[in-house]
């Protein structure tokens, strides 16, 4: 698979979950040419590997992980983006607040919420990915969502339906 | 991917869309945001012109504007409203009595004669009486002034029955005497003017000396005003048993009735002559009420027979017309004696207009109530000051001008006393019209809000 072809594919995605770990539209953009660049180098192999969009993502995550600790003492909130309002009133009343919140939390926290919520990882994968504890995975989580229900009690529902799922999921993986 | 995650996607989808999309998008939000908030404007005036509507056709319309004193009969000139500076100079003092119409603005009295008061406040012609005090005055259709003294309650003697006018188109002033020579006297009981304001019509009683005393003979005599002459009313042996009534100015007859006794159900009988003194038809209607009847006026086409009632405060109407019988409906009019109210008018089938004098203060002030309409609460008002005397002029010359046309018509020119006229004729269709204009326009909008999609 030629890379050209693929990152033309797959780039919108990458930046849509960049996104989302960032807050910011140009860090984002930062975040994908960064991983896009490691990978580049070796894509013959990683192809050769098997389906590279997880190690592309694993790649995404790692860099960021390491930009959120390389910055952790000097991270700021960038401004606002632009933002269309195709939809809904309601819903986009809903996306702006879910964007404000997410830019509330911390960089651990909104990436422990993307990847498990958004890229549906499971905690050891999101542990895993991020190459932290799974204990902090789960700490991070339930704070996080702790945090999202305070400052946007509009999402309360949302939150609310996702920790059930969660206490759902954890409640079938013991024995 | 979970709720939570749609909204994720949704967030980044939007921050992350091409910026030319973007753009679109918020064009897009942004003419349906303008055209939400024109459409939000648009129905906010529409309802407020509603209100605006609806509250001025509701309004009372002596608080919009004084009325307009209209045109009383073919003929008449007058000015289309009496001025609120119109007033009456000391000693004269108005004539409760009096209903001023056309031209004439007014007519007051001193006790010994009468003058006319223009629109303009000046005086326009002194109708003397010899120093005594006119019994009654009267205004014809084309703008004179009738006055005239009812004579003597002495059997044998006393003066004779006297008319006086003024003409409003010579400004002359003329008299008649209406007994016949050689009577001992006599007494006005009637008078009616003609819906060509030449002739008057009056029934006077006539006292002749015989061998053991003097008895009283009623007559009907004719009046032409234009040139003195007093003639006997032919159809005086027809309309002997009655009372005379009306002047019907469409068919130019007069209409004489009289009701068979007190009873509730007694019939009417009604007589209709010619200027000619002709009969013209008889008809019976059936009498409704056990009241007195008062008087007949004509409004909207139909001779009307107003009858107060001291018992039930109502006034009853009843058409006078062949085909008509026994359609008699009444009007609740809170006014207390109605029986000396000097102008009762019907301006249409629900309107009723009526200027009674009320001398139930004991302090002696003579207070008018001037009812508008059925139920409406009477204005009171007092004669003390002439201005608002004249206001109460005004109010019965439209209750009187309505007389004998054909309901009220559109006031002439654009003037707030003409828009409420339209608003309270046509406010009612104006509103809903609004309404349902608006209602249609939104119910379209949310249709095709629901069918596009959108919203």
């Amino acid at each position: 698979m030629d890379f050209g072809e693929w990152v033309a594919t797959r780039r919108g995605a990458l930046l849509r979950t960049a996104y989302l770990l960032t807050g910011d539209t140009h860090a984002a953009e930062d975040l994908v040419q960064g991983a896009l660049e490691r990978v580049a180098l070796r894509w013959g192999r990683i192809v050769a590997a098997g389906p590279p969009e997880a190690y592309v993502r694993q790649v995404l995550y790692r860099q960021h992980v390491s930009s959120w600790r390389r910055h952790r003492n000097r991270e700021q909130l960038g401004p606002a983006p632009e933002r269309a309002a195709a939809e809904p009133a309601l819903a986009a009343d809903l996306r702006v607040t879910l964007d404000d919140a997410l830019r509330r939390l911390t960089a651990k926290q909104r990436a422990v919420l993307v990847l498990r919520f958004y890229d549906d990882l499971s905690e050891s994968q999101t542990a895993d990915a991020l190459g932290i504890a799974l204990g902090t995975v789960k700490s991070q989580t339930r704070d996080a969502l702790a945090r999202l229900r305070s400052l946007a009690p509009e999402l309360r529902d949302l939150v609310d339906g996702v920790e059930e799922g969660r206490m759902v999921r954890e409640g079938e993986s013991q024995p | 991917m979970n709720g939570l995650g749609d909204l994720m996607h949704e967030v980044a989808r939007q921050a992350t869309a091409p910026l030319a999309d973007r753009v679109d998008a918020a064009e897009r939000a942004l003419g349906r945001a303008r055209r939400r908030r024109r459409a939000r404007v648009v129905e906010m005036l529409a309802f407020t012109a509603c209100i605006v509507v609806a509250t001025f056709a509701l309004l009372p319309a002596h608080v919009v504007a004084p009325p307009t004193v209209r045109e009383p009969l073919s003929g008449a000139q007058g000015p289309d409203r009496l001025p609120a500076h119109l007033s009456v100079p000391p000693p004269w003092t108005p004539d409760l009595d009096t209903q001023p119409i056309g031209r004439v603005g007014m007519v007051a009295s001193d006790g010994t004669g009468v003058f006319a008061v223009s629109a303009d406040g000046g005086m326009q012609a002194r109708i003397p009486h010899a120093g005594a005090r006119p019994d009654g005055i009267s205004l014809s259709a084309d703008g004179s002034v009738l006055a005239w003294r009812t004579g003597s309650d002495d059997m044998c003697g006393g003066e004779q029955a006297a008319l006086s006018w003024y003409v409003a188109r010579t400004g002359a002033v003329r008299s008649a005497q209406l007994t016949p020579d050689g009577s001992l006297g006599g007494s006005i009981d009637r008078v009616l003017t003609a819906p060509d304001g030449a002739h008057v019509l009056a029934a006077v009683a006539a006292r002749t000396a015989v061998p053991d005393g003097c008895v009283a003979t009623s007559r009907l005599v004719l009046l032409d005003t234009a040139t003195g002459d007093v003639v006997e009313y032919r159809a005086h042996s027809a309309a002997a048993a009655g009372d005379l009534v009306a002047w019907d100015a469409d068919s130019a007859t007069v209409v004489f009735s009289r009701g068979d006794g007190p009873n509730v159900g007694a019939p009417i009988r009604t007589t209709r002559c010619d200027l000619a003194g002709q009969v013209v038809d008889r008809f019976t209607t059936t009498r409704v009420p056990d009241v007195t009847p008062v008087s007949v006026r004509r409004a909207g086409g139909s001779t009307l027979r107003w009858i107060p009632n001291y018992q039930d405060g109502k006034l009853w109407s009843v058409p006078l017309e062949p085909d008509r019988p026994n359609k008699a409906r009444s009007y609740d009019l809170p006014l207390r004696g109605i029986a000396d109210a000097t102008a009762v008018g019907l301006r249409d089938a629900a309107d009723v207009i009526a200027t009674v004098p009320v001398n139930y203060d004991q302090s002696g002030d003579r207070r008018v109530l001037v009812a508008t309409r059925p139920g409406a609460d009477p204005v009171t008002l007092t004669t003390a000051d002439p201005s608002v005397y004249v206001r109460v002029a005004a109010a019965g010359v439209v209750a009187n001008a309505q007389l004998g046309g054909p309901g009220p018509a559109a006031p002439s020119g654009w003037s707030v006393q003409g828009v409420h006229w339209w608003l309270r004729s046509y406010g009612g269709w104006l509103a809903g019209g609004l309404v349902l204009a608006v209602s249609a326009i939104g119910l379209v909008r949310r249709v095709r809000r629901s069918m596009t999609g959108a919203g």
